[in-house]
């Protein structure tokens, strides 16, 4: 595959929770600062030659019909080129491949990459999850998120003996995690006991198994390898991606204890980066459940099928494990605001590869982080990204 | 009061009710609910089909809280959890509905599942709204 090789230069986000005071332009601008302030020699705005924003829903703020056009005048970038990405809840991290594609391709030499979103304005009536949900055409309109997903934790538990316990070390891990990330919406520690103890929602699924709703947004700067140097002695590359589809209805599915999408979009990023999953040294994957990061950690290679929920609650996923796992809290501590979702589990990779983790930092021995996101009606659509401290 | 389906076309209403789906004459597929394009061969020659009343339980959960209404059409003033599960029908195809069984102590995967009507709301007309579920084998046995 010929494409141009694509450094990340500056990566970064804001605060992640309720954010009811600022508006959804001003969350990406902050972003956007952010990340321009993370570029280690400097960063001149007008140097971004097009935009890339990932907001899955206009609907929750008031701004229906409306794409990713108010970004531009809102950073005072008015006039670049810049499109709006929809793609479900891995709506951010495709925003992230399209944007470096874009660099990849020689048609742009810096390509900026927001993920906004606000969750909280609107009520839950008239929000994302009442919308979204609207489920299987005719069984229950109504259908909610945590049925989509609960089904699988079932079916894992009886396929492989996966236990309550071992998908409560999930959540205590990430809030672990969450409780040392300045930006997650959540950091206070729990213990397998207050998630088994929280309010039942579906089945084997309490509240704590579950992810919050949460505003915010995060940035990415890509340009061209070959000018990586001009803004940074420490680049971070983009070693591959992957993108699958599979079938929207659950009912449809194969099989209930893994996510093909994953599983084909972790394959084509492993191939075009030239890796194994064992040369990967931390990953942030999409826990939207307790039960899915079990499920991701399967599907992209990193334990044996099955073994998911031993590995979660043996510590292997931890900071100090053998493959630390959603460092930054992933989006059951630091939140789950779609459209920068990604974006800012790419700046958490961003981080880790440039030793800039801080108390979350792990040990990078191969120098590979991978972050995926899985949505649409539970595994729709599945986006895998891989980045590296390597030089290619 | 005459009782309705949720939705047209879905399901048919009787002492034994059935579900309605499609099924590819070029590849055999079965499909729920109807459509007139195969999804796995691309042929346009689907035949209505009655689908088995009788199926196997494949995994589930529980809805353990009301869903926002709308687009929930069931009453959220009285909400009682309801099951969810994926019922296999031998040789046709997996589909998604309510099970009468809310308790988790009661369910398993692999257990023999019948379908049955579950009462959803009532319209202005004063029809009784109907949809499909399945309920345990052994519990109608028991009951």
């Amino acid at each position: 595959m010929a494409w141009n090789r694509v450094a990340v230069v500056g990566a970064g986000l804001i605060k992640f929770g309720e954010l009811f005071e600022q508006s959804y332009e001003q969350m990406a601008a902050d972003a956007f600062s952010a990340a321009t302030d993370n570029v280690d020699l400097g960063f001149e705005p007008a140097q971004v030659e097009a935009a890339i924003v990932a907001t899955q829903r206009g609907t929750l703020w008031g701004q229906e019909g409306i794409g990713g056009n108010t970004i531009p005048s809102a950073i005072g970038l008015s006039g670049i080129p810049c499109t709006r990405v929809e793609n479900a809840c891995p709506s951010g991290s495709d925003a992230f491949r399209i944007g470096a594609m874009a660099v990849a391709s020689g048609v742009h030499d810096v390509v900026l990459v927001i993920g906004v979103e606000k969750m909280r304005d609107k009520s839950t009536e008239e929000g994302l999850l009442s919308r979204a949900a609207s489920g299987h055409p005719i069984f229950t309109r109504g259908e909610t998120a945590p049925v989509l997903f609960a089904p699988f934790a079932t079916r894992h538990m009886h396929d492989f003996g996966t236990t309550r316990e071992m998908l409560a070390s999930v959540a205590v891990k990430n809030h672990h995690n969450g409780a040392l990330d300045p930006y997650a919406h959540f950091q206070n520690e729990i213990t397998i006991e207050d998630v088994i103890n929280s309010v039942p929602v579906c089945h084997p699924l309490h509240l704590l198994d579950c992810c919050p709703q949460t505003d915010g947004a995060a940035a990415a700067i890509l340009v061209s390898a070959e000018r990586a140097e001009q803004f940074t002695d420490k680049p971070v590359y983009v070693a591959g991606f992957g993108v699958a589809t599979d079938h929207p209805y659950l009912h449809e599915k194969t099989s209930y204890n893994s996510l093909k999408a994953t599983q084909m979009a972790a394959e084509r990023a492993y191939e075009m980066a030239g890796i194994e999953p064992s040369q990967v040294d931390m990953a942030e994957v999409h826990d939207c459940f307790t039960i899915t990061e079990i499920l991701d950690i399967e599907d992209l290679g990193f334990v044996d099928k099955g073994k998911g929920g031993v590995a979660s609650l043996d510590g292997e996923t931890s900071l100090t494990g053998r493959i630390p796992i959603n460092t930054s809290g992933g989006l059951l501590a630091k939140g789950h605001p779609i459209g920068a979702t990604g974006v800012a589990q790419l700046t958490e990779c961003w981080w880790q590869l440039r030793g800039e983790a801080e108390a979350r930092q792990v040990e990078m021995r191969n120098g590979y982080a991978l972050q995926h996101n899985v949505g649409g009606r539970g595994s729709g659509v599945s986006v895998v990204n891989i980045l590296t401290n390597q030089k290619p | 009061m005459a009782q309705v389906p949720v939705v047209e076309d879905i399901l048919e209403l009787s002492d034994e009710p059935h579900l309605v789906g499609s099924r590819c004459r070029s590849c055999g597929t079965h499909v729920f609910p109807r459509q007139d394009g195969c999804p796995r061969c691309t042929a346009t020659d689907m035949e209505r089909v009655a689908l088995a009343r009788r199926g196997t339980l494949w995994t589930w959960t529980v809805q353990g809280f009301a869903p926002k209404a709308p687009p929930y059409l069931g009453d959220t003033e009285h909400f009682e959890p309801f099951g969810v599960g994926y019922v296999e029908l031998p040789h046709e195809l997996k589909v998604e509905a309510r099970l009468t069984e809310a308790d988790p102590e009661r369910l398993h995967v692999g257990m023999e599942m019948e379908l049955v009507l579950v009462p959803l709301s009532t319209d202005d007309d004063g029809n009784e709204i109907v949809t499909f579920g399945f309920q345990p084998v052994e519990e109608e046995r028991s009951s």
